[in-house]
């Protein structure tokens, strides 16, 4: 199996730095004096071409026009993004047990019983995400335009967790991210949802958050154990 | 009305230019633009890069053609360029491999269901479950690993079931090696078919040997490298239909011919008016391409281009839902294979032993499109939208809360 902390605190080949190479940077330093840039101006032209295609454009994607009041949008909006959020992290867990199965766990660090926990907890985030859009009148399958942000934003924790090179260690520090924005998202939801006036939804939305603040506390405190773990692992290489 | 490929004349070459701010313009929105037309989008990138691909290849062969071909060339590529940058950033790579497979079941449908000769019609057919199935594969990897459904993209035009499995497609390469048409015999509209769906599967082979190596899940890598091979499969396939006697410019001007008979028939189903603006606006130039060629292919081959584009064309791709062809072909020929250029009954004729051979090496110790779409069944919200079909199988060893380890 292999060592969890290997990645940070073992020697290896990493060729990217210019420091091993200091005749190649100092030449091409003094090729970048040589050759000056051929168009004027600075990072401002890059930023006035953005405004000007923001301005031109329209949105990224919109609400759908099927008949909910639309007072409860904006609620509906969020779930959706709770849903898509909650299923793809079900899906995070799922390849984060297959981390720990792969390399195995750590001292300090989750148990397969807690990682398979947390899994089922955000699949029934999922449900209840559902079974609120089906209660105010929406459509579980319509992906909002929050669901569909959230998703761009999180394509790069997907994308830490299914690699097979990472650690379960590299994984709790990119799932950290995403129960950050999870416990967030959910809070955010109760104060929309406070503002509909519904008290039930809010309070089964509150739970929801409270657990995910359970998440957030669990995976901060195997990180710190993964901290003295690579603290460790880093004296005993010296 | 339809089209007359050598009576409307459309925009002269020296008047189609671009600019860099005409090219890249506003994206259309994966949320609110209908499937379609990002169908249509895709398609057509994939008409323009077979422009693009056979130009290069034809001026390395024939020096005559090489200035032509060069300007022509270049503004083919622009077009791609307009055409391909209306897909927008938040379509991820495999987003947009289902729209690549959404593109290969509907207007490969849509082929199969107007093709005036039966043996090319039974290719499209063939050709068309194994694409459908490759829909299923892709939209269980999206639902296995990122927890979306591929529906949302599919916005109901088309299904997600099993095809003719795609451990089963793989054959010997001189088992997808078809017959050709008779290119003095053949209907117009069969060539611009073949060329047609050529170019669609071109494009996806190509694109998924781009995108394959940038999914981190192994399972998704060896997805794309299996299908890959099956998409290789489709372009020897279908351009082994293509009469191979037609010389080089009597080629070109069915290239052309096939690029403004695709964006006409764009023309005649887009709703959304901007993005038909661009479609009318291409398929102006597109004549134009078809006007300067003919005359080239008269002055060269001492031919009339009617010989070779000899009818109006009534019969655009029919931009709408096949689901009833579709199953239709599902129930009646899922167990076709191929024994050289012929179709065969898997379930009464054996394949050949290359064939046999070559699939079992292929899939010796791994079947990943096995693997990404084990026991699944597409369900709207995906998997995960069950309360059984999301649990996990080991879930029963969730015990009791009892706090964080540390």
């Amino acid at each position: 199996m292999k060592r969890q902390a290997e990645n940070s605190t073992t020697p290896g080949n990493n060729h990217t730095g210019l420091a091993p190479h200091p005749k190649e940077r100092d030449d091409m330093v003094q090729g970048a004096r040589e050759f000056k840039p051929t168009s004027s101006g600075g990072p401002d032209e890059i930023a006035q071409l953005r405004i000007a295609y923001a301005r031109a454009g329209g949105p990224h994607g919109t609400m759908s026009t099927a008949s909910v009041d639309p007072a409860r949008l904006p609620v509906l909006d969020k779930l959706g993004a709770r849903l898509q959020f909650e299923r793809t992290g079900t899906r995070l867990y799922d390849a984060l047990i297959s981390k720990l199965d792969a390399y195995g766990s750590f001292e300090g660090g989750p148990s397969r019983a807690q990682l398979l926990e947390i899994r089922e907890q955000e699949f029934a985030h999922a449900l209840l995400a559902q079974e609120l859009i089906r209660g105010l009148g929406g459509d579980p399958t319509m992906v909002t335009p929050c669901a569909s942000l959230q998703a761009t934003a999180s394509r790069g924790i997907v994308n830490v967790l299914v690699d097979p090179r990472t650690s379960l260690i590299d994984c709790l520090e990119t799932i950290l991210v995403a129960e950050l924005a999870d416990q967030d998202s959910w809070a955010a939801l109760a104060r929309s949802a406070e503002a509909l006036g519904d008290a039930g939804m809010a309070a089964k939305i509150t739970q929801a958050q409270q657990t995910e603040l359970q998440h957030l506390k669990k995976v901060r405190g195997w990180l710190e154990a993964a901290d003295r773990l690579r603290a460790k692992a880093a004296t005993e290489v010296h | 009305m339809g089209l007359d490929l050598l009576r409307d004349h459309g925009t002269p070459i020296e008047r189609q230019r671009f600019d860099w701010k005409e090219l890249v313009q506003e994206p259309i929105s994966k949320l609110d633009t209908d499937a379609l037309t990002r169908v249509r989008i895709i398609l057509m990138n994939g008409i323009e890069s077979e422009a693009n691909r056979f130009g290069h290849a034809a001026a390395r062969l024939f020096p005559a053609l090489q200035r032509p071909l060069a300007v022509i060339r270049r503004i083919e590529q622009h077009q791609q360029t307009l055409v391909n940058w209306l897909l927008p950033a938040d379509q991820t790579p495999l987003e947009t491999t289902i729209g690549y497979e959404q593109v290969a079941i509907e207007v490969t449908a849509s082929v199969a269901s107007a093709e005036p000769d039966p043996y090319m019609a039974a290719i499209f057919r063939f050709g068309l479950l194994e694409d459908f199935d490759h829909m299923y594969r892709f939209a269980a990897l999206m639902d296995r690993t990122e927890g979306k459904d591929a529906a949302a993209l599919l916005q109901g035009y088309t299904d997600i079931l099993p095809g003719r499995p795609t451990t089963i497609e793989h054959r010997h390469p001189l088992d997808d090696l078809r017959s050709p048409y008779d290119r003095r015999r053949a209907d117009v509209l069969s060539k611009l078919h073949a060329l047609t769906i050529m170019a669609g599967e071109n494009q996806t082979h190509d694109y998924y040997m781009t995108i394959g190596p940038m999914f981190a899940d192994p399972t998704a890598r060896l997805l794309y490298a299996e299908i890959a091979s099956i998409e290789e499969q489709h372009v020897t396939q279908y351009e082994s239909l293509i009469d191979p006697r037609e010389s080089a410019l009597e080629k070109w001007l069915l290239h052309e011919a096939c690029e403004a008979y695709n964006y006409w028939s764009c023309v005649e189903s887009e709703d959304d008016r901007r993005i038909r603006a661009v479609w009318e606006r291409m398929l102006e130039y597109e004549l134009g391409h078809v006007q300067a060629v003919a005359r080239l292919f008269e002055d060269h081959e001492r031919r009339d281009a009617e010989q070779v584009l000899d009818r109006v064309i009534r019969e655009p791709i029919r931009y709408v839902s096949h689901r009833d062809f579709v199953r239709g072909v599902l129930r009646a020929e899922v167990n076709l294979g191929a024994d050289g250029p012929e179709l065969i009954d898997r379930a009464r004729d054996h394949e050949p032993e290359r064939t046999r051979r070559y699939r079992a090496e292929l899939n010796a110790e791994i079947q990943p499109s096995n693997i990404a779409a084990a026991g699944w069944t597409w369900q709207p919200g995906g998997e995960l939208a069950g309360r059984e079909t999301g649990k996990r199988s080991d879930a029963s060893a969730v015990k009791p809360e009892q706090g964080a380890k540390s």
